[in-house]
């Protein structure tokens, strides 16, 4: 078991009558890179924020390197933030913002000089020492930011959607950037974002957030190959969700939409659900299209055939929006790595869900779809006592939501 | 290219009324610098000899010497006072959420629109109900008072200017609260802390009703001794001490100027009520 | 930071920001200023504005009496008039040049209109007295005006220019204009030029284009700078004591008799009251007019609040 760094035991955050963060448990290890992603408004921010001490958490307790330091005040906690708009002190200069956590930590003038000069070698920027923030590109800003943050040694280095201000291609850089200074530092690292192709690029670990809520919490590959839920499955990356009634047939488990499709599952632990209903999740990435004239009866898994709807190229590749055939309602999007453009709108192909590839299964996976289905028995059986357990077992925020 | 006709004349018309509005504003102002270099007694026009001996005059006497430093030192002093309380006001103001913060803040502007001849009216009774008025310590009040306002209004101006981030960014690197409003905060607002002392400082410096009815013969301040001097006669010694006390002013504002930067525009926001 | 220092600032921090009483902390100074210094001492001449003065001293009690006698006093009454004359006529002369002044200021490229704003303010850092003393000098029977005049062979005898309404009005517009014309710069900066733009490509043109565009969204700013330049104005006392002469009468003068010479202070204080009283009603006057003349402008205000 690798050494704790940070950890939250059962942190909530209410501001007002809203929940932020509920009931959070949380372990980090030393020297890892966690993130936490979620949509905006997920509290993971607010998370970050209460790790940081610029939030009393309403309930739990959080630890940092093995202390408790629910009440201590952010200067008293051994940390590093880096902010989203960096929060550079416009009015000092970068060796002055940088070596501002070393004076207050009290270091001697000898001391504090050498590591603004190291740290300024660590970011690659050694000659901009004398300039003000305004004076900097949005990079340079941000590289500063991460200098000034790491300067005092810090125990854990939080960033709070760092890359989000800065433009595709720096971002890209920049990430790298993090990444490695991180390596060569071993510094723990919790890192806010809401983009996803961050949070899986960078990270050891990543927790994906949503109302407040862990919904996963997994490396990245598990989280992008074998999501929890459809949520986090489309969350993370796109996803064809198809919903239906899942049938055990011969050893194989078989799921029929509404609308008339039928997928092959893999078969094993879902055999025992029969007719239960279900959604079911594959990338866009592992569908195969055909030519048109190919035979696809050899395939395993579920074959179809439909119309293209719409394409877009986009250079690596090509992304398909095909339509069905046998349900037209119902369409599904499609990733070819092949160069060019192999069908165009209108072309009947056919293609193959293969079984392996499908990502997921859940049965009332997001929280929706449950209050959904609860709202519709609170109206088919009135205020059942069961219903009412139900209702009564959400928390507080979900029944907002219900009454809405 | 020649512009058309309407164009020029409209340019030449308002060019011509800035000029009279600016020789309206100013003349006053010249028109007492010219006369105080006049040779002769009596204040006449033109004039047909020029000296400094009015200033020698001035600056020999010791009543005009001793109402200079005193209006310095009361202008120093309620610079100071005024511009820490008028932050501590700010900042209570602008971190704390309580209930009637919108009627305390009004409260706190509120000098600002009572004349100054009612202020004045009360405090001279008022002091006088406690027996200290007639003293240094009662006119330094009055002026702490009439000065705070502007410093308030200033400093809660420019707080919200300033990011919250920095001041957490601040404390993540180990700044406490105090630290962190010394280091950060108030650096960062103080071109409106400037703005602010400049204003206590020209509003104690200038000041003549309030003043007029806190001072003693003993205890009193050069507007006050120029006004008693004119409402008697008008010669060329009080312009001479007029122009030093003018002097003095824009001696000041250049050297704010220089050495900080002082910006107009916060002072002339100030104005925008 | 040293050891002492940490222990320092964490002490004023707790002081200033980490207790519960932080708030009270801040406030105390500030607040001791304006509860002892100003709303104490106003409360105070509200009492003794209720006083009754008699030749030994003064009795405190309760009685209307000063104010009756100032309102049924002739004297008082001319002098009250005279006041509020002194002061619309003050403020209507500030509007006319100020208005302009502000238009241009807000709305025409000068090269050197800097040296507009700079001579505008100006007068916010040069004594009151100072500048009175400065009109004496020019509206003097041989004052430079009368001077210049004479030996330019347009007048035969000095003209009469002080110790008259007019060398007051002269030294008050001077010392107003500019507060006159910063609420009205505030409210046309805050107007769009391409409001006026779209109203010139509608069809309009300069003049009607600012009458209806402009004018009416400039008219809170008129409005606040009317007010505070009749406020200025009404309760002015070194203007109308140095240029108005030992015959010209204002409020504030007969105030100031009051205080320092016969030593009634009831009087004078009931005075003061009654002149904020009329300060406040021409305001409120000033307000009705706004809103009846400008509805469209004044609603969207009050919704607001």
């Amino acid at each position: 078991m690798p050494e704790v760094a940070v950890r939250l035991v059962g942190v909530s955050k209410r501001f007002g009558t809203t929940v932020a963060v509920d009931h959070l448990d949380l372990e980090i290890a030393r020297g890892e890179f966690f993130a936490i992603l979620g949509p905006s408004g997920c509290g993971k921010t607010t998370t970050l924020r209460i790790v940081a001490g610029l939030e009393q958490p309403t309930a739990g307790e959080v630890q940092v390197g093995g202390n408790v330091v629910t009440n201590l005040p952010p200067y008293r906690r051994n940390i590093g933030m880096v902010f989203q708009d960096y929060a550079l002190f416009p009015h000092m200069t970068v060796v002055n913002n940088i070596a501002f956590g070393l004076r207050m930590k009290g270091w001697p003038a000898s001391r504090i000089e050498s590591r603004v000069k190291a740290l300024l070698d660590l970011i690659r920027l050694p000659h901009i020492g004398d300039r003000f923030p305004n004076q900097l590109s949005g990079g340079q800003q941000q590289r500063v930011a991460l200098a000034r943050a790491l300067a005092p040694e810090p125990a854990v280095l939080l960033l709070d959607e760092p890359l989000s201000n800065l433009d595709l291609k720096l971002r890209q850089e920049m990430r790298l950037e993090i990444r490695r200074i991180q390596r060569e530092l071993g510094v723990t690292t919790i890192f806010v974002t809401h983009d996803q192709g961050e949070a899986l690029s960078l990270s050891d670990r990543v927790m994906v957030m949503r109302e407040g809520r862990v919904s996963q919490v997994g490396s990245p590959v598990e989280l992008y190959e074998h999501p929890g839920n459809s949520w986090v499955a489309s969350f993370l990356g796109d996803a064809n969700l198809f919903r239906g009634a899942l049938r055990s047939d011969s050893g194989q488990t078989l799921l029929t939409t509404e609308s008339g499709l039928a997928f092959r599952l893999p078969a094993g632990q879902h055999a025992e659900m029969t007719n239960a209903t279900a959604t079911v999740a594959i990338r866009p990435e592992s569908v195969r299209l055909f030519a048109e004239d190919a035979d696809i009866d050899g395939q395993t898994g579920s074959t179809f055939v439909g119309y293209v709807e719409n394409f877009a190229y986009v250079g690596a590749g090509t992304r398909y929006v095909v339509r069905f055939e046998k349900a037209p309602s119902q369409e599904v999007l499609v990733d070819i790595s092949e160069p060019g453009v192999p069908w165009r709108d209108g072309t009947r192909v056919p293609g193959c869900f293969p079984v392996e590839r499908w990502i997921i299964r859940d049965d009332c996976s997001t929280w929706v779809e449950r209050t959904q289905s609860i709202a519709r028995r609170r109206v088919a059986l009135g205020l059942s006592p069961a219903a009412r357990l139900e209702l009564l077992a959400e928390p507080p925020h979900r029944l907002e939501l219900l009454k809405s | 290219m020649r512009e058309p006709w309407p164009r020029r004349l409209e340019r030449y018309l308002i060019n011509a009324y800035v000029l009279f509005i600016c020789a309206f504003i100013m003349a006053p102002i010249l028109v007492v610098v010219l006369s105080s270099f006049q040779y002769g007694q009596y204040l006449a026009y033109p004039i047909e000899r020029y000296s400094l001996r009015w200033y020698t005059e001035a600056l020999f006497r010791p009543e005009w010497r001793n109402a200079l430093t005193q209006s310095l030192r009361l202008a120093v002093q309620t610079t100071v006072y005024a511009t820490v309380a008028g932050i501590l006001a700010g900042l209570a103001l602008h971190y704390h959420d309580f209930r009637g913060k919108q009627a305390l803040s009004v409260g706190f502007l509120s000098p600002l629109l009572m004349p100054e001849l009612l202020t004045g009216l009360a405090l001279l009774f008022y002091f006088a109900n406690f027996g200290i008025s007639g003293t240094y310590t009662a006119l330094l009040l009055g002026h702490v008072l009439l000065a705070l306002p502007y410093v308030i209004r200033l400093v809660l101006t420019a707080l919200p200017r300033v990011s919250r981030n920095a001041e957490e960014a601040a404390m993540t690197l180990g700044a406490n609260e105090f630290v962190t409003m010394m280091k950060i905060t108030l650096p960062l607002i103080s071109p409106a802390i400037r703005g602010g002392a400049v204003f206590a400082f020209m509003v104690s410096y200038n000041n003549v009703l309030l003043s007029l009815f806190l001072s003693t013969p003993r205890v009193t301040t050069l507007p006050v001794k120029i006004y008693q001097h004119v409402e008697f006669v008008a010669d060329p010694t009080i312009a001479a001490v007029s122009t030093i006390f003018l002097i003095l002013t824009f001696a000041l504002m250049v050297a704010l100027e220089r050495t900080v930067k002082l910006e107009v525009m916060p002072v002339v926001e100030e104005y925008r009520k | 930071m040293h050891g002492v220092t940490r222990a320092l600032t964490d002490a004023l921090s707790y002081l200033l920001f980490r207790n519960r009483f932080a708030l009270a902390a801040k406030l105390a100074l500030p607040l001791a200023v304006i509860v002892a210094l100003f709303a104490a001492p106003l409360v105070f001449l509200l009492r003794v504005s209720f006083w009754e003065y008699t030749p030994t001293g003064l009795v405190p009690a309760f009685s209307a009496r000063n104010y009756v006698y100032f309102l049924s006093t002739p004297v008082y009454r001319a002098t009250m008039l005279q006041s509020i004359e002194l002061a619309l006529l003050v403020s209507l002369v500030c509007l006319v040049l100020g208005y302009p002044l502000a238009l241009i200021l807000t709305r025409v490229r000068m090269k050197y209109g800097f040296v507009l704003v700079f001579v505008l303010i100006t007068p916010l850092f040069v004594s009151v007295v100072v500048r009175t003393f400065g009109w004496l000098v020019l509206l003097e029977r041989q004052g430079l005006v009368n001077a210049a005049l004479m030996s330019l062979g347009l007048i035969d005898r000095p003209l009469v220019l002080v110790n008259n309404m007019l060398g007051v009005s002269l030294g008050l517009v001077n010392v107003a204009l500019v507060f006159m014309v910063i609420p009205i710069v505030a409210a046309l900066a805050g107007v769009p030029r391409s409001l006026n733009e779209a109203a010139q490509t509608l069809g309009a043109n300069r003049f009607s284009a600012w009458w209806y565009v402009t004018w009416p969204l400039s008219a809170p700013g008129v409005l606040a700078g009317f007010i505070l330049v009749f406020a200025i104005t009404l309760s002015a006392f070194v203007q109308p004591r140095i240029l108005g002469g030992a015959a010209f009468f204002v409020i504030p003068i007969q105030i100031w008799r009051q205080v320092s010479g016969v030593l009634n202070w009831p009087l004078g204080a009931a005075m003061g009251f009654s002149l904020l009283c009329v300060s406040f009603a021409i305001s409120y006057a000033a307000y009705s007019l706004y809103r009846y003349a400008f509805p469209d402008v004044a609603r969207p205000v009050e919704r607001q609040r």
